[in-house]
């Protein structure tokens, strides 16, 4: 399981362009749905190719 | 990659036929221990024994219930099955084909399981707020200020490759042409 508190880190260190003077950072809730959205292609276009059967569900 | 979300028997027990007639069996996905999100193997227990479903796309279904050579067969021991609508839900079920005295019983099913949301924490999820907004039952199954952290689902030895396709996508929202590029061809050369 990979750490959710180590992701927002992650994520802040490597994006934080959006939080200055004029624009707010991203909160918890948007930076929570880029990672789930972030899971899910993971699973659909690097880890599921193992799966042969996948065009058909 | 993702060996932690792919649920095999016994964790994931027999299903049972939810619904069987004129040699065909359904069984819902819905029913699985676990959300359902892709399909890895099917078997079945048959008068026969254990036998494997050869999934195939609803194209090819007709093609391969006349074909002699595709068929389910009971003398070889040949079962064919297919993804479709549930009879009673909007959900998938299993439809699995066989042919006269070759019953069949439960399925054991090898499949990947949908990943829970990850989660903060300090927020109310909009399900959450929907839920208490429209006076819905146990509300608290979903994500609330009072929901402890969770975790991403993948191994942690991918956690940057996840983060950096996060970055690319919030880059794109931000139209961050540039960091879009930059991270495609950095998640590119990892992955290839």
């Amino acid at each position: 399981m990979a750490s959710i508190q180590k992701a927002h880190w992650l994520f802040k260190e490597r994006y934080n362009k959006t939080n200055s003077n004029h624009y707010r950072d991203f909160s918890p809730i948007q930076i929570d749905q880029f990672l789930t959205d972030a899971t899910h292609q993971f699973i659909e276009e690097f880890a599921f190719p193992e799966c042969i059967n996948k065009d058909l569900t | 990659m993702i060996a932690n979300l792919i649920v095999t028997y016994p964790e994931q027990p027999e299903l049972e036929a939810f619904t069987s007639s004129d040699n065909v069996y359904e069984f819902k996905m819905s029913e699985l221990e676990y959300p359902y999100l892709h399909f890895k193997r099917a078997y079945v227990t048959t008068n026969c024994g254990l036998t494997k479903v050869e999934i195939v796309g609803q194209g090819r279904l007709n093609d391969i219930l006349s074909d002699s050579l595709q068929q389910p067969s009971k003398t070889w021991r040949r079962l064919v099955g297919t993804f479709a609508k549930s009879s009673d839900e909007n959900n998938i079920s299993l439809y699995v084909y066989a042919v006269d005295g070759f019953t069949v019983d439960t399925l054991r099913i090898e499949y990947v399981r949908k990943p829970k949301t990850c989660f903060f924490g300090g927020y109310n999820s909009l399900e959450f707020k929907q839920c208490v907004a429209t006076n819905g039952e146990n509300c608290s199954q979903y994500y609330n200020t009072t929901t402890p952290l969770q975790d991403i689902e993948i191994n942690e030895n991918y956690l940057t490759t996840i983060v950096d396709i996060a970055v690319k996508e919030a880059a794109r929202v931000m139209r961050d042409t540039g960091t879009v590029q930059l991270q495609m061809e950095k998640i590119n050369s990892i992955t290839n």
